[in-house]
């Protein structure tokens, strides 16, 4: 750590054109290189949370049984919508098939 | 580890296989515009009873010729005119006489078409509860006169 101050330091005085005038320029730089140092280690952290959650059995059975209901939730959209579609789509040829003034007219070919 | 894979795997499996499962035994039967078809989705959104459903298809089947060859005329009228307006365009030549035979046959055809669906509305309806044709008319509105 003293070592990398020194470092600092003397990047700092080779940046003599430009005056910084702050009283806690280096301990600030420092909490924001120690900040970026943890970031990368975030994501570890979130897959061991993950795994100490999924380890537990009935965490475990509580996630596959969300990611049934999930599935089914998703499919009885998909149905809902399908079936708007297909009633719509319906009536319409179904007035095609009563009305012989509406251009694409056809009958039981 | 391997323990929290395999539970994200048999979550993910099983979500899949309950979607696929569900909706293939959910999802509606015929996309198609065939006649069947339509017959079909007309029974299940009146609610049509197995007597009714009997007697709309065979009222649509009786009117088919009729309605198929006015659609026929029309097509050919459409033609006749499209024929008018080329040789219009091309030759600079309007044929008043024939113009106005189109528009007496046109009105007529129109009037025969409105008549030959009006009455298969009505016939069907006949067939029908009051909440059904109510149902029924809403679906057709655009077509009644």
């Amino acid at each position: 750590m003293d070592d990398n101050c020194k470092q600092l330091d003397e990047a700092l005085e080779l940046w003599k054109d430009v005056k910084v005038d702050h009283p806690r320029l280096n301990s600030r730089v420092w909490a924001r290189v120690a900040n970026e140092d943890k970031e990368p280690a975030a994501l570890p952290n979130f897959l061991n949370l993950v795994q100490s959650i999924l380890s537990r059995p009935m965490y475990a059975s509580a996630f596959v049984v969300a990611c049934i209901l999930g599935g089914l939730l998703l499919a009885e959209l998909r149905v809902a919508q399908q079936q708007v579609e297909r009633g719509n789509q319906l009536a319409e040829s179904y007035k095609q098939v009563i009305d012989p003034l509406i251009k694409d007219t056809y009958l039981y070919d | 580890m391997w323990k929290s894979i395999v539970v994200l795997s048999i979550g993910l499996v099983s979500g899949a296989a309950a979607h696929l499962g569900y909706f293939n035994a959910y999802a509606p039967a015929c996309f198609s515009a065939d006649a069947e078809c339509e017959m079909e989705w007309l029974r299940a959104e009146l609610d049509l009873s197995e007597e009714q459903y009997v007697s709309i298809t065979r009222l649509h089947g009786n009117s088919a010729a009729q309605i198929r060859s006015l659609s026929r005329k029309v097509r050919d009228l459409e033609l006749l005119l499209a024929e008018l307006e080329a040789e219009r365009v091309t030759e600079g030549y309007v044929d008043y006489l024939e113009i106005r035979n189109y528009m007496e046959v046109k009105r007529k055809l129109d009037e025969a078409c409105m008549k030959s669906t009006s009455d298969l509305i009505a016939s069907v309806g006949d067939v029908m509860n009051m909440d059904q044709r109510k149902r029924y008319f809403s679906i057709v509105q655009s077509r009644i006169n």
